[in-house]
């Protein structure tokens, strides 16, 4: 057995997945072979590692960190508490002055002395003799046929 | 007092039952951090997140698994995020590193050599980590709690919410693959 083939066989050796044959001649060549003897003394040292331990000893202050956490997180859930509850303000009066002010247009839009649309009688003449007077100012206004019709009955 | 009766009265918010808690279970809390994380500092800080946890949603425990049981899943789980948001963070820093002038990588350091230690013993340490880390999640988890914690079969199903016979194979195939892994550590150092 060469070291190649060794290093193949080593994963199913350390498994104890391996015929009795193939593991004699494993075992032949880890006693003539120093560098594959090596290797399986590091593999087998790592794997020595995986058994229960409890390496890290008592901590004194411990409690004492932990309880400064528990107070820290505490004041940070105030202090933003704190914040939302000054946005949820600040987004109230933005909310409110809004209305204000859109129920103070209203106000000062019904308490003008204009005639309200909704009393212009269309069909009578006053209006339509305004109209004649006022259509130049309208940008939207076209002179057609109908206007002149129209001028000429007034007329 | 018994767990039944502390749990209760951290549900309260009683001050001294959960020290009382902390004092009896910080041990296995940080032991669990750290056979995952292989790292003092971190495994300090997650276990304090552990308890944290514990503090802030003592309620949710609903008492039909141990509290031993209850403890390890927190602690693993916890651990494995933190190993996750690590990964991430190192990724960005390799991202860092190639694109700044600083040629020199920063790797998070692991763990220092105990005093009286052997290097020997610390690169078997180094090759047991190594190979732990490259295999799938569970498999680590499984093989940590049993080897690690000296946990039965039946209290990993419980922990990790699977199958006595699937932490069967978990393990099996995880210890061939963690043998395949350190023999690749070693062939590659």
């Amino acid at each position: 057995m060469n070291c190649k083939e060794f290093k193949k066989k080593l994963p199913l050796y350390l498994d104890g997945d391996i015929n009795p044959d193939k593991k004699t001649e494993l075992d032949t060549h880890l006693e003539s072979c120093i560098e594959c003897s090596l290797l399986y003394k590091k593999v087998s040292g790592s794997l020595f590692q995986l058994q229960p331990k409890k390496e890290v000893s008592e901590q004194p202050f411990y409690y004492t960190r932990l309880k400064q956490k528990i107070l820290n997180q505490v004041e940070k859930k105030s202090f933003i508490d704190n914040i939302l509850y000054k946005k949820s303000l600040q987004l109230t009066a933005y909310f409110a002055s809004i209305v204000i002010a859109v129920f103070i247009g209203i106000l000062i839009g019904s308490s003008s002395d204009k005639v309200q649309y909704s009393d212009i009688n269309y069909d009578s003449k006053d209006y339509l003799k305004s109209y004649m007077e006022y259509q130049y100012l309208n940008d939207f206004e076209r002179e057609n046929k109908e206007n002149i019709l129209l001028t000429d009955t007034i007329n | 007092m018994d767990d039944k009766l502390l749990i209760k009265k951290i549900a309260e918010k009683d001050e001294k039952a959960f020290q009382l808690f902390v004092e009896k279970y910080q041990d296995l809390v940080i032991n669990v951090c750290n056979n995952i994380l292989n790292n003092y500092d971190d495994s300090m800080d997650v276990s304090q997140e552990v308890f944290l946890k514990i503090y802030n949603s003592i309620d949710q425990f609903r008492g039909d698994a141990k509290v031993k049981t209850w403890l390890y899943r927190i602690s693993v789980n916890n651990s494995l995020n933190y190993l996750r948001s690590r990964k991430k963070q190192k990724w960005f820093t390799n991202l860092d590193v190639l694109f700044s002038d600083n040629k020199d990588s920063i790797e998070p350091v692991d763990s220092e050599p105990k005093p009286g230690e052997s290097i020997e013993l610390e690169e078997n340490k180094k090759a047991l980590y190594y190979a732990l880390r490259k295999l799938p999640e569970k498999q680590n988890i499984a093989i940590s709690l049993h080897n690690f914690e000296d946990l039965a079969y039946n209290e990993i199903s419980e922990i990790m919410n699977i199958s006595v016979s699937e932490v069967g194979v978990l393990i099996n195939r995880g210890k061939k693959k963690l043998h395949k892994l350190i023999l690749k550590y070693y062939e590659n150092n």
